[in-house]
């Protein structure tokens, strides 16, 4: 489906509203005092520290793919130069 | 009496509630229901910032959290009768939408945004919330660059999975 820009920036701008409206769609009402209170009784120092922990193991792993990823390209493009200069010099 | 930790989570909370909630909608799509996703959002957010050191904006982390939050209850829906936490202080009141036409139109991005894969679909949302691409870099581990090639190829996928979508709906109507 082919779009002139025009179009397509119309369109965008549609999509954008709609996503900003969709936080309308709900109210949320919190009391931030009841709600710290709350927060407290119901959640331990051990299980503030695990998941504290598991927030950066996911940190660290979301980095570490892009990482091991692009470091794959590099060896794969540098391998296919150095075939190609030993085919050029031939 | 509040302690710093508090008041600064108290304030990131209602700073950055209409950011969080856009976010677990677009990622509530049954068994996952927004507000529980809300909520362990907000429970991730309490349990975690002791963590948050300030290398970003506050703002910035917290989508972080959101997405990572939304990101596992995805992959990993938990039945509500498991949920280990309620928190009964936050309360939710549906609004009824201002049009069907409204609320047809927000199902049918959802779903387009819902098909994408899991990186992209993070990145444009945190598009559509209007974040720099530096910032969505900072968010997702990718560079500010891939975060341009990536939305320069998602863009054009989505309107054309919504045109496609509207295309057929007016087909039904008629």
């Amino acid at each position: 489906m082919m779009m002139n820009n025009n179009h397509y920036d119309e369109v965008w701008s549609d999509i954008k509203a709609t996503w900003n409206h969709s936080a309308h769609a709900e109210d949320i009402n919190l009391e931030v005092n009841q709600l710290v209170a709350e927060l407290k009784s119901k959640i331990s120092p051990f299980e503030k520290k695990a998941v504290e922990d598991d927030i950066e193991f996911i940190r660290n792993n979301t980095s570490q793919f892009e990482k091991n990823s692009i470091d794959k390209d590099l060896q794969l493009i540098s391998k296919s130069l150095k075939k190609f200069m030993s085919w050029f010099k031939k | 009496m509040f302690d710093l930790n508090e008041e600064v989570f108290g304030k990131a909370i209602v700073d950055n509630k209409a950011s969080i909630l856009r976010i677990c909608r677009a990622y509530a799509i049954p068994p996952l229901e927004t507000q529980d996703l809300f909520q362990d959002v907000v429970c991730q957010i309490w349990k975690s910032l002791a963590n948050f050191k300030g290398k970003s904006e506050l703002s910035t982390w917290i989508y972080r959290v959101t997405l990572n939050v939304c990101y596992r209850a995805h992959h990993t829906a938990k039945p509500k009768q498991q949920r280990t936490i309620q928190l009964d202080s936050i309360l939710y009141e549906p609004i009824a939408p201002e049009s069907t036409h409204e609320d047809i139109r927000y199902t049918m991005l959802r779903e387009c945004i819902s098909v994408l894969e899991d990186i992209d679909r993070s990145i444009i949302m945190l598009q559509l919330e209007g974040l720099p691409y530096k910032t969505i870099a900072e968010i997702t581990g990718l560079t500010a660059n891939n975060v341009a090639v990536r939305v320069k190829r998602i863009k054009p996928k989505l309107l054309e999975c919504i045109l496609t979508k509207q295309a057929k709906e007016n087909d039904d109507e008629q």
